[in-house]
């Protein structure tokens, strides 16, 4: 039977007793979907949601955070090149733009069997459909020492914006003329590919102009710099020349908070003024415990048409926390991107269609290299279908041919249209 | 008598009555169809009304709001153009041109390329009619 037809009878069937349908409560008229973490991904799937669906669907979106606060630009805070408020957009358009039902709370505990979600004040809220992009965190127990010195705050991570953005802003402005900068990386794959790379350049802007006897160290776990490195290798030397050195292989073991030392897996330890220290991460925490992060306890597995997990049904997971493809990088953008694929084959299966079986995917990720230059690496992926995965389409892949002012201005503008299209 | 024609029976008489009444009758269509997705959801059901707002080009759209906005619409004093209601053979030749490397197309020349000729054509016709939505 056609869909049209099952309709104009339920229609008809419902003229004969609406006095009787009147009464059934709105939350059992519409599907519902919970939506848990108001970040790219899940500020996106909730607005998504309604708008695919017509406003056919309850959507609810639990974030404890009473505004959303970036992480993409927050390295220009740590440069005090912007404000954290600049940063920050209001959840309340959601609500009134939308009809996203808004919950300022955090989810304790998932019940994939019952389908419901508890909240940390104690009440459940029951779905359809749980969409999850609740972000990563880090993994501080593998470095010796770690939780100790970020406990103390000697040592800040800064990598989930906030209140550790203007911590690292305010080692980097009391560090004494002289003093040596430490950025350490994890090994990929981690949040946001050229974001350390893009805060080393930041950071020795920042140090060039208020204490150029100063030097900046990026001690870097993989081989080589893993976004756009011909380009940021570059700049480093035109822009900074000795400030910046660079080196590969250094996989942090330890830290000594007090001491500011670092160790290392081979090499001789580093002592500085300033440590920075990206830690490995996985997929945060409610995620882990739900059992949903099946790729060696750190990234959950999705099918790519709808993001499904892969061991919870009608769970699905976006943004960083997944187990991306091949060059997919995790990212702001990409999350965004997952957001509406997603959004687009919940509102199909809840309306019992197939999720679109060809779905597309596009990110660009900007990356400044001074307060007042950008350059970008952007791809548009397609769904393989004998891959079951998303690949970049031939011929997308590439990044700048050099940064620019131009892109700089880009970079801002899109941030503001990005956060427009989660939130506005 | 079957529910089907009484349903019928109502929406014709609905030309010949008087605005107030009709918007009254409206209403309870509404009402009546929301009951419709109520009864609807056993069989993953939700609403008809929804179908176009759910439609592959506006997946494939979307896929630009990320940078230009929602629906192509940016903010205001956006340096990244504006795409929601450009013509769409203007549309088409830019995109061309980005793929050309015409101009200075900086991201928009990787980003142009990942769209096939007939996408192209949508999204312009797209966005074409989005800034009257």
């Amino acid at each position: 039977m056609q869909r049209r037809d099952l309709l104009t009878q339920l229609v008809a069937g419902c003229t004969l007793s609406l006095a009787g349908c009147a009464h059934i409560p709105s939350s059992r008229a519409k599907p519902r979907v919970v939506v848990v973490g108001g970040g790219y991904g899940g500020a996106t799937a909730a607005k998504y949601l309604r708008l695919f669906s017509n406003a056919a669907i309850d959507v609810t979106l639990v974030e404890p955070n009473p505004r959303f606060v970036s992480s993409p630009l927050s390295n220009r805070v740590i440069a005090a090149e912007m404000s954290l408020a600049d940063l920050t957009v209001d959840y309340d358009r959601l609500h009134a733009r939308h009809g996203v039902t808004l919950v300022r709370d955090r989810v304790s505990a998932i019940d994939a069997g019952g389908k419901f979600v508890v909240l940390a004040g104690g009440a459940r809220l029951r779905y359809d459909k749980l969409v999850l992009s609740p972000g990563i965190e880090p993994m501080i127990e593998p470095i010796e020492g770690l939780a100790a010195a970020h406990q103390s705050g000697q040592i800040v991570f800064a990598w989930s914006g906030g209140a550790e953005t203007l911590a690292l802003q305010r080692q980097l402005a009391a560090m004494r003329d002289g003093g040596v900068f430490v950025i350490t990386v994890p090994e990929s794959p981690y949040r946001c590919p050229p974001a350390p790379y893009e805060r080393a350049s930041l950071v020795a802007a920042y140090l060039q102009a208020h204490k150029p006897r100063s030097k900046l160290l990026v001690l870097d776990a993989n081989q080589d710099v893993t976004a756009m490195a011909p380009l940021f290798k570059r700049a480093w030397r035109d822009l900074y020349g000795d400030l910046i050195e660079y080196r590969n292989h250094y996989s942090v073991v330890g830290v000594d908070g007090a001491d500011l030392r670092l160790r290392f897996d081979v090499q001789e330890d580093v002592h500085a003024d300033v440590i920075n220290v990206l830690p490995p991460l996985r997929a945060a925490g409610l995620a882990v415990d739900a059992g949903l992060a099946n790729v060696n306890g750190r990234w959950c597995e999705v099918d790519f048409l709808n993001f499904e997990s892969r061991v919870a049904k009608d769970v699905h997971v976006l943004g960083d926390s997944i187990q991306a493809g091949p060059m997919m990088p995790k990212s702001g953008f990409m999350a965004n991107a997952h957001a509406k694929v997603a959004a687009s084959a919940i509102v199909a299966e809840l309306r019992g269609d197939a999720p679109n079986p060809q779905p597309m995917l596009a990110n660009t990720c900007y990356a400044f290299v001074s307060a007042s230059q950008a350059m970008h690496a952007a791809s548009v992926y397609h769904f393989v279908t004998d891959q079951g995965r998303f690949e970049p389409i031939a011929g997308t892949g590439g990044a700048s041919a050099a940064w620019t002012e131009l892109e700089a201005r880009y970079a801002l503008s899109w941030a503001r249209n990005i956060w427009a299209d989660m939130l506005g | 008598m079957s529910k089907v024609p009484q349903c019928k029976a109502i929406s014709v008489r609905l030309g010949a009555v008087p605005d107030s009444v009709r918007s009254c009758i409206l209403v309870v269509g509404a009402a009546a169809m929301l009951c419709a997705a109520a009864f609807g959801r056993a069989d993953g059901v939700i609403a008809a009304a929804e179908e176009s707002a759910n439609s592959p080009v506006r997946s494939l759209a979307a896929t630009c709001a990320g940078c230009h906005g929602s629906d192509g619409v940016g903010t205001p004093d956006s340096s990244i153009p504006s795409i929601a209601g450009l013509p769409p053979e203007r549309f088409i030749e830019q995109m061309r041109a980005f793929r050309a490397g015409e101009g200075n197309p900086t991201v928009m020349r990787q980003i142009a390329s990942g769209y096939s000729a007939e996408q192209t054509r949508a999204l312009a016709a797209y966005f074409a009619s989005a800034a009257k939505r």
